[in-house]
């Protein structure tokens, strides 16, 4: 117990030293949980874009269908019977019908090829969040009609009230086109949908394609998002061959393997920071024992063993590494902690970049408490870790030597 | 009774043809309760010989005994504790630990020998003994010289050690603090007759020395008896 006063008390000599040393280690913890906290939060965001706005937990889709680029073919679709809308009732926590088309829609003598969406207007918020939803005007979402993506109306110049015409092959292959009312502009924090997208309520659209109430994708809820696998399997069975389930796992893996590679690269900057921070403890403590090697002396001569003057550095070492974990967690929590509940929206700079990756465009952070924990114990251990060497030194002078300087 | 005991102590830095004897030959007995000084002029060896009696240091060749002890024969952490428990040491430069208060610095010493019980009062009742009860909380900085000599006289005696070794002590110190600190060491030798050998060329010391043992160049030129 003498050895942790006599180091505490040691900590003061040099305390602007040891402040720098301390922010150093804070620097390292804070970066740690930081960085954890905002890997955590890119993986969330993917998980989210995919789940809230595209695929809900599962979905089902014919065979085959593509699941990249902007190919959205209706000529095979899902049919949901009574039977299934029982079953579906029964078994999610919800679920609704949506059809993915590609129109053309034309304003004038412009017009892009854009991602249609049909959705039911009353079912589809009870499966896709729309807390990230920006809608223009507020009152647009009140009654069915026709939503453009902010990434059309701004191509087309168009906006709430204006009039433009879809053009699109219908289930059976016939070209068809309507001239509709702009409800509202909507973004939904998802680049994907907020570049090249635009809703169609139901009602439009079996004018539009002759769907008859067949859909692209039945998109479920179920209460636990990690448990998909006995859902899919059940659903599998109900719809048959001809049908294919994805769950949101399925849509995400690529990207989430992606984050992987992300997190390594991101944990080895940590790595590096830190390692910075312990050569900047060792450089602090060796310092300490260089200038105290009198005093080293006069302990040993005092009987103070070489077991003792090494735990007493050690000691001093771990101090500062217990001190800047302490700060590092502080500083680290709170942003994290704010960030998780408030996230930084970046759609502005997603749309400078023109990102088509399905991420949310609000960037939030997860706050766990174990990344905490091993932010803490990893900077007191780096910091102690970083002692031995100088710690060494100081215990192997010779008292002879040491007590004459 | 003999305290401690030198036989053809040899101490030699460097090897070969670079091989310099810091003591040559040294053959001593120190006995219990001696007020011994070791003189000689710079160089002769006097420091190395305190540190191979105080246990700092070791003998190229020959053997040291402390309490019949030989200290050759023990490991690192043994010499540790002969030291913490028999020996204590007053420098020329005081050598207090600058963060520790005059009373927690006489405790450190208590500490070591494993003098748990009753530190504080222990450390007090020294420090009032050599007058500085008025001073405990002091820092070593907030002390002047003598002061800080005297603090180190106590941190030296409070553990009650049958040997106390000085290397110039009163070195740092202005005649007058000088005197009184060795008219201290004098009356604590007479008063608990712990020994006290001293390495100086000061002849404020030598006068109140029992025995004065002189050294030239590595060698015991006269034994003082």
């Amino acid at each position: 117990m003498y050895l942790f006063r006599l180091a505490f008390k040691n900590l003061w000599r040099s305390p602007g030293r040891n402040a720098l040393t301390t922010i150093a280690v804070v620097a390292g913890v804070w970066m740690l949980i930081l960085g954890q906290g905002f890997i955590g939060g890119f993986k969330e965001n993917i998980i989210r874009a995919q789940v809230d706005t595209v695929s809900g937990h599962l979905f089902a889709v014919p065979s085959d269908y593509p699941t990249t680029g902007l190919s959205h073919p209706i000529d095979e679709l899902v049919e949901v019977d009574a039977d299934d809308v029982a079953w579906l009732d029964a078994n999610t926590r919800a679920w609704t019908k949506r059809t993915l088309f590609t129109p053309r829609v034309i304003s004038g003598a412009d017009g892009i090829r854009a991602r249609g969406i049909v959705i039911d207007w009353d079912k589809d918020p009870t499966v896709f969040d729309r807390r990230t939803w920006n809608v223009s005007p507020e009152d647009a979402l009140d009654e069915p009609g026709v939503l453009l993506s902010k990434g059309v109306a701004r191509l087309l110049e168009v906006g709430p009230g204006d009039a433009v015409t879809l053009e699109a092959r219908t289930h059976s292959g016939q070209i068809n086109a309507l001239r509709v009312q702009v409800r509202g502009v909507v973004s939904v924090a998802n680049p994907m949908i907020d570049n090249l997208g635009i809703f169609v309520d139901r009602e439009l659209g079996e004018d539009l394609l002759r769907l008859g109430g067949k859909a692209s994708h039945v998109v479920m809820m179920i209460d636990d998002r990690d448990a998909t696998a006995a859902t899919k399997a059940a659903i599998g069975d109900r719809f048959g061959d001809g049908v294919d389930i994805v769950t949101w796992q399925e849509e995400t893996k690529e990207l989430l393997d992606l984050q992987e590679i992300r997190q390594r690269a991101l944990n080895f900057l940590v790595l590096a920071l830190l390692a910075m921070s312990g050569a900047g403890i060792a450089n602090t403590v060796l310092m300490a024992a260089y200038e105290r090697v009198g005093e080293i002396g006069t302990l040993r001569a005092m009987g103070m063993t070489q077991r003792d003057v090494l735990g007493l550095f050690l000691i001093e070492g771990g101090l500062v590494g217990v001190l800047g974990s302490v700060l590092g967690v502080v500083l680290g929590a709170s942003m994290v902690g704010y960030w998780s509940v408030n996230p930084i929206d970046l759609s502005g700079q997603m749309d400078q970049i023109g990102n088509n990756i399905p991420v949310s465009t609000f960037l939030w952070t997860v706050f766990e408490p174990s990344v905490l924990v091993r932010g803490f114990f990893f900077g007191v251990i780096m910091a102690t870790l970083a002692s031995v060497y100088p710690a060494r030194v100081a215990s192997n002078m010779s008292p002879a030597d040491a007590v004459r300087a | 009774m003999a305290l401690c005991e030198l036989d053809n102590v040899d101490k030699i830095y460097g090897s070969g043809e670079l091989a310099v004897y810091a003591l040559k030959a040294v053959t001593t007995t120190v006995t219990e309760g001696e007020f011994t000084v070791f003189s000689g002029p710079s160089g002769s060896g006097k420091t190395t010989l305190l540190n191979m009696v105080g246990c700092l240091d070791v003998p190229s060749s020959g053997t040291v005994k402390i309490a019949g002890t030989d200290v050759g024969r023990l490991s690192q952490v043994e010499l540790a504790h002969l030291r913490a428990d028999k020996i204590g040491f007053i420098f020329q430069s005081f050598n207090l630990i600058p963060v520790l208060s005059a009373v927690e610095n006489v405790e450190l010493a208590l500490q070591l020998a494993g003098q748990v019980e009753g530190r504080r009062d222990k450390a007090s009742g020294i420090l009032d003994k050599v007058g500085l009860g008025s001073l405990l909380h002091r820092r070593p900085n907030e002390l002047s010289g003598g002061q800080q000599q005297r603090v180190a006289i106590a941190r030296a005696l409070v553990k009650h050690p049958s040997l106390i070794i000085a290397d110039e002590p009163t070195a740092n110190l202005d005649s007058k603090s000088g005197g009184a600190v060795l008219d201290l060491m004098r009356e604590m030798n007479e008063e608990s007759g712990v020994t006290f050998l001293f390495s100086t060329h000061d002849p404020a010391v030598m006068e109140r020395a029992k025995r004065v043992v002189t050294l030239v160049d590595g060698v015991i030129a006269d034994q003082g008896r």
